[in-house]
């Protein structure tokens, strides 16, 4: 009898949500029913232009956010439910953030910003082999503005990953890279996602990073209008803009 | 060390600058109280256990002469554990070297002194077989060099006599030792001088006899009632008042100034401290809002809220403990200061330094607590962040226009003029505050630089314009008026005017008040009556004339009558009308026509003081014929 196995439950899953921001007499509708689910170890890159809700998703997935209706779901845990101290739990724990600004403490050097996460996460790598991981092993002790903005970069990945995150959220990471650095900072993204089997979710404006993702989610106006596997990934090295 | 707590080092040091203000600025709370409560704690120790030590009196009284076996009948009264009695009278020093003469308060001291007990410091005390010996208090005995052996001419009741140093004293009752009329003490022209009691009676033909008496209470004793009845026992002898502590010179002008550090440590720290709070406050929220993408990142990677403003809270306490410790190091080396520069005005023979943990104790919890509370406001609103808000940049506050600004909006102003009018309308609490701290830093300058105008009014008001006199002679016993005729034949007189006074007791209801009473001669010029809004007064044929803060005290006005004791000779009441109340800068005595006192007296004229103006060349003349 051939051996049945039961289908793991996505590591995410959203249903029907929507966000609406009140800044003073303007409402501003982000999402607008929303509905996805993403898998355990699965790379995927949200598309959308600019004010196409992509960040406004990354952040309720990442528990940074509520939505205003809908639910949300990591793995078995309601996050639409939860409160403030058992979302900061949740961050703590499974998930690892890259921004795209690097959001750097400027006052602490390469290794004590990684330190940042290891002296808090339950089951952390040294910062030092996080950093060694993104190819910084040099650079361990320079502050933030001694770096360039491809090392900020990547000292922000050693520092999301440090925790051993279920989950990667990445926004826009290569947004304000050019295109060599940007493919350094993917290439440190690839090898995170293939070697720790960490589900990555990308953002990016720039079509041509789909390429490398298992999975392309595209966006806009607040909706998901294109929801497609990718059939050829290519690596980092084999895409340029 | 946690990387946070790295980033807190470093923070700080990134702000050093506004670190060393604020705590400076704390420092200053902290300092002023350690060193004024430290600095009045050890006086009050000292204070307390000098009276107690060298038994000072609680209640001290004068006569004119009472007879010993008195003594016997106030020690019965209720409420009284101890009674002393004692000669005291003034009399003029001729000191080597000086050519104004000294002033010297001589006190009988018995084979066993009861109260008040002088504490030797240097020498003797005068010897019972030797009429001549006296021993000097230090600060008097130590400006003329007068050591043990020195010798020294003095008239006693009118008699010329060489008196001889025996010893140096201190006394629990001269801790502050000031002159009769004078405002600040001069160890030079002042002096006490403590003389056998058998040497005092005879000079002053006091045998069997005292004139003054000092009382120590019971414990519960009740000063009033005690007081009430010393003065009952003493009004045939010429009792002049019974006084408790309070009114005691040396006690009352100490416990002034004991309130005075009270009021220092007590007023001045909470201003400091609530701006120092305040700076914490500004210093805190600027920060945190150019951390707030810092703030977002760090929720974002799991740190609670607690954890994060735990960690802004640790800054403001670092702030705090730094102002506080440079505080406690000030103020402890203020308050040795402050206790060196008491120990030149109060003649303390010891100093208990008090150790001063309560001080700080107290300061180290409120500067910290300024500090924090400081801080808690800035962080409270960061903290209300969600992690997505705080790391996006903050939305536009909010303006609209109101009725001012369409006003505003048609005097076409430049848009940089718009600015800040918009945002002075935008945050109307935030300017007022702002208002009101440069009204209130302004209001500090003019308060701190009125002080000496102030006092330069005052000089001129009472030099210049109320005693234009150089010199007043203050005579042992009233003189018939021709004495001021006399005095115009001693050196160097330009002018000589004579002038009456009596110490009285000045009463209305249950108040009462004792001070001098001034009897003015008509056509005076020397010494003036002056009115600070209108200028010299005529003093009126009847009636009495009162310095404002006097009629507030006694809750008189003019027409209403006040009970007048005169507490020496003739001592009798009399009824007299307030005719006037005047606005005096210094000074709270009571004022009358001489002639009109005289008549009311039943008493023919006559002067206690003679007021001189004098070539200032013919000065030492002068001061050596006195």
């Amino acid at each position: 009898m051939p051996e049945v196995t039961e289908p793991k439950p996505p590591v995410f899953a959203a249903q029907e949500i929507t966000r609406v921001f009140r800044m003073g007499a303007v409402c501003v509708q982000a999402l607008r029913g929303v509905s996805l689910a993403l898998q355990e170890g699965e790379m995927v890159v949200l598309l959308g232009a600019s004010g196409s809700g992509k960040s406004t998703l990354l952040n309720i997935l990442g528990g940074l956010d509520h939505p205003t209706e809908g639910r949300v779901f990591f793995r078995q845990t309601e996050l639409t439910r939860a409160t403030d101290a058992a979302l900061t739990k949740y961050r703590r724990d499974h998930v690892g953030f890259v921004f795209q600004f690097y959001n750097l403490v400027p006052s602490l050097t390469a290794r004590e910003n990684v330190a940042l996460v290891t002296e808090i996460a339950r089951n952390p790598i040294t910062p030092e082999t996080a950093l060694d991981l993104v190819g910084l092993s040099a650079r361990m002790d320079h502050f933030p503005a001694e770096l360039s903005g491809g090392e900020q970069q990547r000292v922000a990945i050693a520092r999301a990953i440090a925790k051993q995150p279920d989950v990667l959220l990445c926004d826009e990471p290569t947004g304000a890279l050019d295109s060599a650095t940007g493919i350094q900072v993917l290439e440190a993204l690839c090898r995170v996602n293939a070697e720790l089997g960490t589900a990555t979710v990308l953002i990016t404006h720039n079509a041509e990073i789909q390429r490398i993702a298992h999975r392309v989610i595209v966006l806009a106006d607040g909706r998901v209008i294109r929801d497609e596997i990718n059939a050829q990934r290519l690596a980092p090295a084999q895409v340029s803009w | 060390m946690r990387a946070l707590e790295r980033k807190l080092l470093r923070d700080l040091r990134r702000i050093w600058a506004q670190t060393v203000a604020i705590a400076l600025v704390l420092a200053c709370g902290v300092m002023v109280m350690v060193a004024a409560q430290g600095t009045q704690l050890s006086l009050l120790g000292t204070q307390a256990a000098y009276y107690d030590r060298h038994r000072f009196a609680d209640i001290f009284a004068s006569a004119t002469r009472a007879p010993r076996a008195l003594l016997a009948e106030i020690a019965t009264i209720d409420g009284v554990a101890q009674v002393d009695g004692r000669i005291g009278f003034h009399a003029v020093l001729d000191i080597a070297g000086m050519e104004a003469p000294a002033m010297g308060r001589i006190l009988s001291i018995g084979p066993e002194p009861g109260l008040n007990l002088p504490l030797l410091r240097r020498g003797t005390l005068p010897d019972p077989d030797r009429l001549d010996q006296v021993a000097l208090n230090e600060p008097f005995a130590a400006a003329h060099g007068l050591v043990p052996g020195s010798r020294f001419q003095a008239v006693l009741n009118g008699q010329l006599r060489m008196l001889e140093v025996s010893g140096w004293v201190l006394s629990p009752e001269f801790i502050y030792s000031v002159a009769p009329g004078m405002m600040m003490p001069d160890d030079r022209r002042y002096g006490v001088i403590w003389m056998n009691e058998d040497a005092a009676a005879a000079l002053m033909d006091m045998a069997g006899a005292f004139n003054e008496v000092s009382v120590r209470l019971a414990r519960g004793g009740d000063a009033r009632a005690v007081i009430a009845s010393l003065d009952q026992m003493l009004a045939p002898y010429g009792g002049a008042g019974a006084q408790g502590r309070a009114e005691q010179t040396s006690h009352a002008f100490l416990a002034s100034e004991l309130q005075q550090l009270g009021a220092l440590a007590l007023y001045l720290p909470p201003v400091f401290l609530l701006v120092a709070g305040f700076l914490v406050n500004m210093v805190l929220a600027r920060l945190i809002a150019m951390e707030r993408p810092q703030i977002g990142l760090l929720r974002a990677l799991g740190y609670t809220r607690r954890e994060i403003a735990q960690h802004y809270l640790k800054l403001a306490a670092l702030i705090g403990a730094v102002g506080v410790a440079v505080g406690w190091a000030v103020g402890w080396w203020l308050g040795a200061g402050m206790l060196a520069i008491y120990a030149e005005f109060f003649r303390f023979p010891f100093l208990l330094r008090d150790a001063g943990i309560g001080a700080m104790a107290l300061s180290g919890l409120l500067g910290l607590g300024a500090a924090l509370l400081g801080a808690l406001r800035a962080i409270g609103g960061a903290m209300r962040l969600s992690p997505a808000e705080a790391m996006s940049p903050p939305t536009p506050p909010s303006f609209a226009r109101g009725v001012l600004d369409r006003r505003i909006a048609r005097l076409r102003l430049r848009q940089t003029s718009m600015m800040i009018l918009r945002s002075l309308l935008r945050w109307p609490g935030r300017a007022a505050i702002t208002l009101v701290g440069v009204a209130l830093s302004v209001a500090v300058l003019v308060a701190s630089y009125f002080i000496f105008d102030a006092v330069d009014l005052i000089h001129e008001r009472v030099f210049d314009q109320s005693n234009r006199q150089h010199i007043t002679l203050a005579l042992a016993q009233p003189a018939p008026m021709h004495a001021v005729e006399d005095a115009h034949a001693l050196p160097g007189i330009l002018a000589a005017e004579g002038a009456f006074g009596v110490p009285v007791r000045l009463a209305h209801g249950h108040r009462s008040h004792m001070t001098a009473l001034q009897g003015h001669f008509g056509g005076a010029v020397l010494a003036r009556v002056i009115d600070d809004y209108t200028g010299p007064v005529a003093l009126p044929a009847h009636g009495l004339v009162l310095p404002e803060l006097l009629a507030r005290k006694l809750g008189v006005g003019p027409g209403d009558k006040v009970d007048v004791d005169l507490l020496s000779p003739p001592r009798i009441r009399l009824e007299l009308p307030v005719a006037r109340v005047i606005h005096q800068s210094f000074g709270a005595e009571a004022h009358i026509a001489a002639s009109a006192l005289f008549a009311d007296m039943g008493i023919a004229p006559q002067v206690s003081h003679i007021h001189l103006r004098v070539d200032p060349a013919q000065m030492p003349a002068l001061q050596a014929h006195i």
